[in-house]
């Protein structure tokens, strides 16, 4: 029985746990009250003794005022009454914005966490699209195999700073894998650690070189290595990757650490890292083989994506896929057998 | 339903309209009440609860915020619900007793060996499962809710939700594979 089976089987008995909705909408609807009585949301309520203290505030202004008027401007008994009474209708109108201002930021934070909980549909694919150069050849042997088949700038991420690293600005030294071919016991030998992250922040400090800050949404690793990294919360990654890391946009990525300069390298550079879109599907290439065995047991299988060639050395941009998450779970599991 | 949708039906039943909270409940009834069957683990009380959910949702619709991911809302207000109701038959009733809660109809609590798997129902193959998975199975098939939904209801990372999930079900695998799960 495979995993989805199993997945089937427990949805099925579940379903057959249903009672008659009907009978209970019936039941439900007898409940409802003929009159709607409403829970309000509660709003702030000046307090007396505030409002003693605004008022007393405003009386105060009003004699100083009303003092001041007299002194220098030597005007008549009714125009300093006027002033001061509407000044004090401000003072307590500019409390009640205060008041409201408070509510107000109540309700921002709830929005914040609710931004946590549905990010911004604004799109950095076309972002994406724009700023990576494609060859003639790339496009050509695309076009062959692109009927109907999903492409990178369909799908939508996180995209909470939408900024894709200017090419114009970023002056990545091609790499070459040298004979260093994707293989996925490597990478996973090599890695201390797989991170899930969120691009926030990218810089070139050296030709050739581009430093990511990233904020840590997870950790797969040793225990130490773990507790270090989330309470740093953020994290800073040198590459000089020509795949680019987009800002707003989520990976996995398996890192280690470089102990000469106490920074966090990418585990293999010269190939897109593994991608996570806003519906958390994942965006791989077909060396990471536990994904797709993960695709075939858990998804329905992984489906081939049509994505960005950086150039003509460029040996991945058709081997990409997408698949579901739980896929990607089989690698962790791989990863953290491996570590034991 | 989309968010726009249920803020739509939110809305509407704040106008006092009963066909927008029997939109809400055709979408979700059965979601909300196998979350509820889930934790309390005995039908009669599961109904109560979606009952008892469907007019707290009816009364307390005003106090929706666009934007919170309803599907999370409302999962939240189910669980919340359902640990007070757990909490209140704890107290209720004596220690010995208090520790089997919600297993009278539907299962007893019963350990994977002396268990025949071949004949149970969904509570009991979930049964095998500690609570922590359970709740996250549940949520993520009779809830339907992505695993980043349940994140953020459970306050635990992505990551974490789905390594016990993927836990859980290679675990019910591993019983399948024994002939204990068929």
């Amino acid at each position: 029985m495979t995993r989805k089976e199993i997945e089937k089987r427990c949805r099925e008995e579940m379903q057959q746990n249903i009672p008659d909705k009907d009978a209970l909408w019936q039941k439900i609807e007898s409940q409802l009250p003929e009159q709607k009585t409403m829970i309000q949301p509660e709003k702030p309520v000046i307090k007396m003794h505030t409002f003693y203290r605004v008022m007393a505030g405003a009386a105060c202004f009003m004699f100083v005022l009303a003092g001041a008027s007299l002194v220098k401007l030597g005007t008549n008994k009714t125009e300093m009454m006027k002033a001061p009474a509407s000044d004090s209708s401000t003072a307590i109108q500019m409390d009640d914005e205060a008041y409201e201002d408070n509510a107000d930021d109540g309700d921002d934070s709830a929005d914040n966490v609710a931004d946590e909980i549905a990010p911004a549909e604004n799109s950095a694919s076309a972002n994406q699209s724009a700023s990576s150069p494609k060859s003639d050849t790339a496009d050509s042997v695309t076009a062959e195999y692109t009927e109907g088949m999903k492409k990178y700038s369909d799908l939508e991420f996180h995209d909470e700073y939408n900024s894709f690293p200017d090419n114009d600005d970023i002056n990545t030294t091609p790499l070459s894998a040298d004979g260093q071919y994707f293989n996925e016991e490597d990478v996973l030998k090599k890695s201390q650690v797989f991170v899930e992250v969120l691009i926030t922040e990218h810089s070139q400090i050296t030709t050739g070189e581009i430093l990511y800050t990233a904020k840590v949404n997870d950790v797969y690793g040793a225990e130490k290595i773990r507790e270090k990294l989330w309470n740093e919360e953020t994290l800073t990654i040198l590459t000089k990757s020509p795949y680019l890391l987009v800002n707003g946009h989520d990976y996995v990525l398996p890192l280690y650490l470089n102990e000469d300069s106490d920074n966090w390298n990418l585990s293999y550079e010269c190939a897109p890292q593994i991608e996570l879109t806003k519906d958390l599907q994942v965006i791989y290439h077909n060396g990471w083989y536990t994904i797709t065995e993960g695709a075939d047991e858990y998804e329905d299988g992984a489906e081939p994506l049509l994505y960005d060639s950086i150039g003509v050395d460029d040996f991945f941009y058709d081997r990409m896929y997408l698949t579901g998450y739980k896929a990607l779970v089989e690698l962790y599991t791989k990863f953290d057998e491996m570590q034991a | 339903m989309t968010d726009a949708e249920f803020l739509d039906a939110m809305n509407a039943i704040q106008q006092g309209d009963k066909t927008a909270l029997h939109k809400i409940y055709d979408a979700y009834g059965d979601k909300i009440y196998r979350l509820f069957l889930g934790k309390v683990k005995n039908h009669q009380d599961a109904e109560d609860l979606t009952s008892e959910f469907f007019l707290k949702l009816w009364e307390c619709a005003s106090l929706y915020r666009a934007g919170q991911g309803h599907k999370c809302w409302l999962s939240t207000i189910a669980r919340n619900m359902a640990v007070d109701y757990i909490r209140k038959q704890s107290h209720e009733m004596p220690v010995e007793d208090a520790e089997t809660v919600g297993s009278d109809s539907l299962t007893e609590h019963r350990t994977a060996e002396d268990t025949v798997l071949s004949n149970m129902n969904a509570s009991d193959i979930l049964s095998q499962l500690s609570e922590d998975e359970q709740d996250i199975v549940r949520m993520h098939i009779a809830a339907e809710l992505t695993f980043r939904e349940i994140a953020v209801i459970l306050k635990r990372p992505l990551g974490t939700v789905a390594w016990k999930y993927r836990n859980a079900i290679s675990k019910l695998q591993k019983l399948a594979k024994e002939g204990r799960l068929t």
